[in-house]
């Protein structure tokens, strides 16, 4: 069983989109619908190796989860994978603690690229 | 570089939406925009008139520019622009989980198409909150009179089909915008820390 990553986006397509490109490249995926949903799951998981993570969200965006998740005491890495690409956002998510930032739409061999990097797999 | 507002953001508007839709594949030709009389189209009459329609809209407030950007085109247009990944699973519009599916990927199209304009503004030090975007759909779609006597309407072809794209924004079409603050990341730039 390759690493576990976990993408978090309320659209179920790009969830979709993801998990098919990462899925044969060897990875084992988790889903969650935003950020409220990704926590919990962070937190009742401890094997996940990345966590891909969209920006704008209902009920809780991705900058917030990743503030809760550090002020919890969770350390996995997350990369923050949205249409935003302002520089103020980016830094703010820097200085959270977060690995990287990619900006929608994506090629899907950067974004195994930079998984592969993070999780420092060789899967696939 | 100096430019009038309502110029750049016809320009990135309309630049925004082709490439989206040409990052998953779906070419865009721009038509005429459409008469000021006739800046909300009864979708129905447009389209065929049999046509499955699906829209979305996505609100966006900032100092220098406030209002919604919406999206509507055919089922078979967005369905035809989902990620290459999915693309060979088809979709039917007798399918409540597909027509599920089309809204989802519209919301995420609207939000795409915004997030660059969004970010071609940046540098214009024009800075935007977006919201999270909505999605509906129908066969006989028309929209009531937009809320912005500025709001500017776009319309693309592709294959036969139509996309209607409105930037329904409140703003002053006689501000001159100033380029040269920070530029935005860019899209499918892939930043490690």
């Amino acid at each position: 069983m390759g690493k576990r990553v976990m993408v978090v986006d309320d659209s179920t397509t790009v969830r979709q989109e993801v998990v098919a490109i990462l899925g044969p490249a060897g990875f084992d995926m988790l889903e969650a619908m935003d950020g409220e949903d990704g926590l919990k799951r962070l937190e009742s998981a401890e094997d996940i190796a990345l966590v891909l993570c969209d920006v704008n969200m209902p009920r809780m965006n991705g900058i917030e989860m990743l503030r809760l998740a550090r002020e919890r005491g969770l350390t996995t890495p997350f990369v923050m994978l949205t249409t935003e690409g302002q520089p103020e956002l980016i830094a703010r998510a820097k200085s959270l603690g977060a690995k990287g930032w990619i900006v929608k739409p994506f090629a899907a061999d950067l974004l195994i690229m930079a998984v592969k990097k993070l999780t420092g797999s060789d899967a696939g | 570089m100096k430019a009038a507002f309502i110029d750049v953001l016809d320009s990135i508007t309309s630049l925004a939406c082709i490439d989206v839709f040409g990052s998953y594949r779906v070419g865009l030709r721009e038509l005429p925009r459409p008469a000021k009389g006739n800046l909300i189209p009864n979708l129905d009459k447009e389209a065929d008139g049999n046509a499955s329609l699906v829209a979305s809209v996505v609100g966006f407030t900032g100092d220098d520019l406030r209002g919604a950007l919406l999206l509507a085109t055919t089922f078979e247009v967005i369905a035809r622009a989902r990620p290459s990944g999915l693309a060979q699973q088809s979709l039917s519009k007798d399918s409540y989980s597909d027509w599920v599916m089309v809204r989802d990927w519209a919301s995420e199209l609207g939000n795409q198409i915004l997030g660059r304009i969004k970010n071609k503004l940046r540098p214009f030090n024009v800075v935007l909150e977006v919201s999270t975007p909505t999605a509906f759909s129908g066969r006989a779609l028309a929209f009531a009179k937009p809320k912005s006597p500025l709001a500017r309407p776009f319309l693309f072809d592709t294959r036969g089909d139509r996309v209607w794209l409105w930037l329904d924004a409140s703003f002053d079409p006689r501000q001159v915008l100033v380029s040269g603050s920070e530029e935005s990341a860019k899209e499918g730039d892939v930043i490690l820390f």
